[in-house]
C-alpha cells in the first residue's frame, strides 16, 4: 500500500515492527523479502520522493559541496524517488570475488567480517531480483564462437578471463511497485524523508518524516533500517552523532570516512590480435562482458588491488611499424593486430582522508548539507600501473602483441578523475567498532535496533559494480531480521 | 644509414594514421620483394636473410636509436651481444631455424624476467631491440620500395563517385553491419580493379560491369580511425596485373563541431530556448523508431529557438539537424542503437559555443 504524505493530513503517529528509510534497491529488497518471510510483521517504508522523478527543488535536498581533489557531483549520481538510483542505473552486475572479502594488509585492504561462501545463497537470490538468469561468471561456459574471441589464458599464473552479466536493467520502482502496492503488511510512505530522530542509549525509538509539502508524521519502530544510498545514509548517521547519541558505531573513527568510488583508468594501449572482444556483447544466454583480471595468486603475491580490464577498439595514431607484429621469428602468433585502449576498473583502497562531513549550511528541510572530500589514494595509480605493465609483458610473452604505457598519476589525471556513482565505504562492516560502523549483521555498533543497508557498509570494494552485492546483503539482512524476531 | 626514403617514412609515422597507413602500403610492397642485403650481420647468410625479412623491424630499430643512443653501435658489437643473448656460438653462421627458435625463446624469457626497453612507451624486450637495431643497420628500412613501385597511369575513366565527405565521427554511407562503402561509376574497369583509401585496400566488388563498390567490411578499426580524424585521404584505383594505379580523388573528413567545442552546459542557455518536449526516448536494440530510408532513426526536439548551425550530439558524435516550425529533427545512424544501453542527447552550436542537454535515449534489449 502507498500513502502519499504530500496528499494531506495523516494521523500524526505510526507504529511498526520494521521501519525502512529509503526505497532504492536496498530498501525495497529488505521490505519485500522480510514481508515474504514474516508476513505478520508490520513494515513501513519511508521514501523521500514520490513515484515520479523528483523536482529540482527536491533534488536540491541532495546538494552539497565537493571539496576533494577532483570534482564530484552530489546530485546527479543519485536519484530521489521510489526505486532510488535504479531509475537510471546501467545494470552492470557481478558479485565480488572471494579474494575481495579477505583482508590483505600489504595491499591496504581491510577485508570483510564475512566471507563469500556466506553470501553465496544471497547472491543467487540477487540474480533473481535483478532479472539475471545466469549466475555463471566463468567464460568457459560461453559458446565456442565467443570463446575464440578471448585471449587464451589457460594455465597463466598472472591473468584470467571473467565475465560481467547485465540486468535489463531492472528499475526497482517500476518492477516492484505493484508488489508493494498489493502487500498487506507493507505501507510505503511517499514524500516522507527522515528528518529527525529520537533515541535512548541503545535504541532508535522514533523517526519523524516529512517533506517540502510541510506534512510530518512520527513513526515509532522496533527496528530501523537506513537504506538511503551510500552518501545519504552516512549523512543521517552523522546527524545522529551530532545529536549526541553515544552509540559506539556512531562514534567510530570510521564513520563517514573512507568514502570510495570506482574511477575509470586508461593505463595504455595494446596492439593485439584482431577481433578480441572484451566489451559488452550478446551471448546465447544474454548479454555478457568478458573482462581480464589478475589471478588471485597474482593479487596476493604482488599485493595488487583487484582490477578488471576491458578493451576498446581504438583509432591509434601511434602503432608499431606495419608488419612488425606478424613475424613468427619474433614470437608473434601472426595475423592482423588491432589497437585497443585498455579501460581498467581498479578496486580503490579505503582512503581515510576521503570523507563526508556535515556542513554548516542547511537544506530546505533544515538538515545540514554534506561536504564531500573525495580523494584517491596515490597508491591506487601505482597498483594500476603495475598490473597493466605486467599485462603488457604477458601479452608479449604469449606472442599476442605489444603494449604501450600511458602515464597514469599525473596532475591532470587526478584532477579529472571521475567516479561511477558507486558510493561506498562510509559505514563499514567490521568485527569491532574501532574498525567500522556496523557489525556482521549490519547493525550499528552499540545499538539494539539500527541497521544499515547499501554500499555504505562495504569495508572493501573489489572492482565489481556494487548493486548486485547491495541486493545480496539486503536479502541477507531480511533473513537476519526475520530470524531474530520483532524486537 | 643512407636510405633516402627513411626520413620521410619516419616523418609519416609520427604524423598519425595517414603516415601509418602510407607506411603500411609501402612496407608491404617492400617486404614482399625480398631486397638484397646492404651489410652482412656476421651471423651468416641464413640469418641475414631472416633479418632482412623482418619487415617493420628496421623502422623500429631507428626509433630505438633515436630514443636510446647507446644502441647506436657498430654491427659487429650488436651481433656479438645478440649471440650472447641467444646463447649462440661466438662465431660461425647460424642456421635460420636455430636463429628463429632462439630468438623466440629469448624474447619470451625477456618478457618473463622484465628485461625490457621502453620505446615510445611501447614495452619491448632487450632481445628484440637488439634485433631491430641490427636489422636497421644491416638492411635499412625501406630500400627498393620506391624503385619497384607501381606506375601511375590512367586505368579507366571514372564518371562519378561518392560519398566524398563526412564529419569526423560519422560513418558515411554505412550499411547493416556498420561498414561504410564508397561507389565508383567506372565503365569497363578491369574486373580485378581494387580501390585503396589512404593506401589501404578496401574490399572491392564490381557490379553489372559498371559500378565498383569498395567496402570497409572486415576493417572496422581502420574505418573508425579514418573517419574519426579530420583530413583529406587519397583514393586510388589499382590494377595489379599491369602494376599500375590511378588517383581518383580525395575523401574529406571535416571537423566534428561538438568534439572540438569548449562547451558550456547551463540550465539557462543563452543560445537555446528550453526544450519543450522530445522523442523518441526509448527504443529496442536494433529497432529504429521513426525509421529513415537508410535505416537510421529519426529524433525530434520541440524547441522554440536554436542557432542556425545547431547539430545533434549523441554520445559525443555530432549529426546534422533540420529545423522547421519550431521542431528540430535529426537522424541517429543504426550502428549507434544496435546494443542495449543509453545515448545521451544534446544540441550543440559551434557559433554560440554552447551545448544544451536534452536527455537520455534508452535502448532496451530486444
Ligand atoms: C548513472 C548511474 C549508473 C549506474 N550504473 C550502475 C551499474 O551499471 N551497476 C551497478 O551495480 N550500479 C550502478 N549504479 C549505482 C546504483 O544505482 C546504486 O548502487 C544503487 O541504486 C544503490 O541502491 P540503494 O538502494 O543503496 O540506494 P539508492 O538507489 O540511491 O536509493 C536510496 C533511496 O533512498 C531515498 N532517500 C534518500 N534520502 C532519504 C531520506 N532522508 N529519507 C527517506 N528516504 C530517503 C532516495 O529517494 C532513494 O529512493 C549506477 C548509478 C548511476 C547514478
Amino acid at each position: 500500500m502507498f500513502t502519499n504524505l504530500a496528499d494531506g493530513p495523516h494521523s500524526a503517529n505510526r507504529q511498526c515492527d520494521l521501519l525502512i528509510l529509503g526505497a532504492g534497491p536496498a530498501g525495497i529488497t529488505v521490505a519485500l523479502e522480510t514481508a515474504a518471510k514474516a508476513p505478520d510483521l508490520n513494515i513501513i517504508v519511508a521514501e523521500a520522493g514520490g513515484l515520479e522523478p523528483s523536482s529540482a527543488a527536491e533534488l536540491d535536498l541532495y546538494a552539497g559541496d565537493s571539496e576533494g581533489s577532483s570534482p564530484y557531483s552530489l546530485s546527479t549520481t543519485r536519484l530521489r524517488y521510489f526505486g532510488g538510483t535504479s531509475g537510471h542505473w546501467g545494470g552492470w552486475c557481478r558479485p565480488l570475488d572471494a579474494i575481495d572479502f579477505i583482508a590483505r594488509q600489504q595491499a591496504g585492504l581491510a577485508g570483510w567480517p564475512i566471507n563469500k561462501p556466506e553470501l553465496m545463497s544471497h547472491y543467487r537470490a540477487a540474480h533473481q531480483w535483478l532479472d539475471i538468469p545466469d549466475d555463471n561468471y566463468d567464460p568457459k561456459r560461453l559458446e565456442p564462437g565467443l570463446q575464440e574471441k578471448l585471449i587464451d589464458f589457460s594455465g597463466n599464473e598472472w591473468f584470467q578471463n571473467r565475465l560481467f552479466h547485465f540486468s535489463p536493467p531492472t528499475r526497482f520502482g517500476t518492477k516492484y511497485r505493484s508488489a508493494i502496492e498489493q502487500s498487506d503488511s507493507i505501507e510505503c510512505l511517499l514524500n516522507a524523508a527522515a528528518v529527525s530522530y529520537e533515541h535512548t542509549d541503545t535504541r532508535l525509538n522514533k523517526v519523524t518524516v516529512g517533506g517540502l509539502h510541510g506534512q510530518q508524521i512520527t513513526i515509532q519502530a522496533n527496528r530501523v533500517v537506513i537504506a538511503m544510498g551510500g552518501m545519504e545514509s552516512a549523512r543521517h548517521l552523522l546527524l545522529m552523532q551530532q545529536q549526541g547519541w553515544q552509540a559506539a558505531g556512531l562514534n567510530s573513527p570510521k564513520l563517514a570516512r573512507g568514502f570510495a568510488d570506482h574511477f575509470g583508468l586508461r593505463p595504455g594501449i595494446l596492439q593485439l590480435q584482431a577481433d578480441r572482444i572484451y566489451q559488452r556483447t550478446e551471448s546465447s544466454t544474454g548479454p555478457v562482458m568478458p573482462i581480464i583480471t589478475p589471478t588471485p595468486e597474482a593479487l596476493t603475491s604482488e599485493a595488487w588491488q583487484n582490477a578488471c580490464m576491458m578493451l576498446q577498439i581504438t583509432p591509434a595514431a601511434n602503432r608499431l611499424p606495419p608488419g612488425y607484429t606478424n613475424h613468427q621469428a619474433l614470437g608473434f602468433l601472426g595475423g592482423d593486430t588491432w589497437s585497443y585502449t585498455v579501460q581498467m576498473v581498479l578496486q580503490p583502497r579505503s582512503n581515510e582522508n576521503s570523507r563526508l562531513e556535515l556542513s554548516t549550511q542547511t537544506d530546505a528541510l533544515g538538515l545540514p548539507r554534506i561536504k564531500l572530500f573525495w580523494e584517491i589514494d596515490p597508491r591506487d595509480y601505482q597498483s594500476a600501473q603495475s598490473i597493466f605493465t605486467r599485462f603488457t609483458h604477458e601479452i608479449g610473452r604469449l606472442g599476442l602483441g605489444r603494449g604501450q604505457l600511458k602515464p597514469l598519476d599525473t596532475k591532470l589525471r587526478r584532477r579529472s578523475a571521475s567516479g561511477t556513482a558507486h558510493h561506498m565505504g562510509t559505514a563499514r562492516m567490521a568485527e569491532h567498532a574501532a574498525d567500522g560502523v556496523v557489525d556482521r549483521n549490519l547493525k550499528v555498533f552499540g545499538t539494539d535496533n539500527l541497521y544499515v543497508a547499501g554500499s555504505a557498509v562495504f569495508p572493501s570494494f573489489g572492482y565489481s559494480n556494487p548493486t548486485m552485492t547491495i541486493v545480496a546483503l539486503a536479502h541477507r539482512l531480511a533473513a537476519h531480521l526475520t530470524a531474530t524476531g520483532t524486537h | 644509414m643512407s636510405n633516402p626514403g627513411r626520413r620521410q617514412f619516419i616523418r609519416y609515422t609520427s604524423g598519425g594514421i595517414a603516415g601509418a597507413a602510407l607506411l603500411a602500403g609501402g612496407w608491404w610492397k617492400w617486404t614482399s620483394m625480398q631486397q638484397p642485403m646492404m651489410h652482412a650481420s656476421g651471423l651468416g647468410a641464413d640469418a641475414d636473410q631472416l633479418l632482412a625479412a623482418l619487415g617493420g623491424a628496421g623502422v623500429l630499430g631507428e626509433w630505438i636509436i633515436v630514443e636510446h643512443p647507446d644502441y647506436d653501435q657498430p654491427i659487429v658489437d650488436l651481433t656479438q651481444q645478440l649471440r650472447s643473448r641467444l646463447q649462440l656460438p661466438a662465431d660461425g653462421p647460424v642456421p635460420a631455424a636455430q636463429f628463429s627458435e632462439q630468438l623466440q625463446q629469448s624474447i619470451q624469457q625477456d618478457f618473463a624476467a622484465a628485461a625490457l626497453l621502453a620505446v615510445q612507451n611501447w614495452q619491448l624486450t632487450r632481445t628484440e631491440a637488439l634485433v631491430a637495431v641490427l636489422r636497421f643497420k644491416t638492411a635499412g628500412v625501406s630500400a627498393g620500395a620506391i624503385a619497384q613501385a607501381p606506375i601511375e597511369q590512367q586505368i579507366v575513366k571514372i564518371a562519378n563517385w561518392g560519398p566524398r565527405t563526412t564529419t569526423a565521427g560519422t560513418l558515411p554511407n554505412s550499411f547493416g553491419e556498420g561498414f561504410s562503402a564508397l561507389w565508383f561509376d567506372a565503365d569497363n574497369a578491369p574486373r580485378w580493379a581494387q580501390i585503396e583509401i589512404n593506401n589501404r585496400r578496401l574490399f572491392t566488388t564490381y557490379r553489372e560491369n559498371r559500378v565498383l563498390v569498395a567496402s570497409f567490411q572486415g576493417q572496422r578499426e581502420f574505418q573508425q580511425q579514418l573517419f574519426s580524424q579530420p583530413g583529406e585521404y587519397p583514393i586510388t584505383l589499382h590494377d595489379d596485373m599491369s602494376n599500375s594505379w590511378q588517383h581518383v580523388g580525395n575523401f574529406v573528413v571535416t571537423e566534428a563541431a561538438a568534439n572540438e567545442l569548449e562547451t558550456t552546459v547551463a540550465a539557462e542557455n543563452p543560445a537555446f530556448c528550453k526544450v519543450k518536449n522530445w522523442g523518441s526516448r526509448q527504443t529496442t536494440a536494433g529497432v529504429a523508431k521513426h525509421p529513415q530510408k537508410d535505416g537510421s532513426m529519426g529524433v525530434w526536439i520541440d524547441i522554440d529557438c536554436a542557432p542556425a548551425d545547431t547539430r545533434l550530439s549523441v554520445n559525443e558524435q555530432s549529426f546534422k539537424t533540420h529545423s522547421s516550425n519550431g521542431v528540430i529533427t535529426s537522424n541517429i545512424p543504426p550502428e549507434m542503437f544496435q546494443q542495449p544501453g543509453e545515448l545521451s542527447l544534446s544540441l550543440v552550436s559551434e557559433s554560440a559555443g554552447t551545448q544544451l542537454e536534452i536527455g537520455v535515449l534508452v535502448i532496451q534489449p530486444n
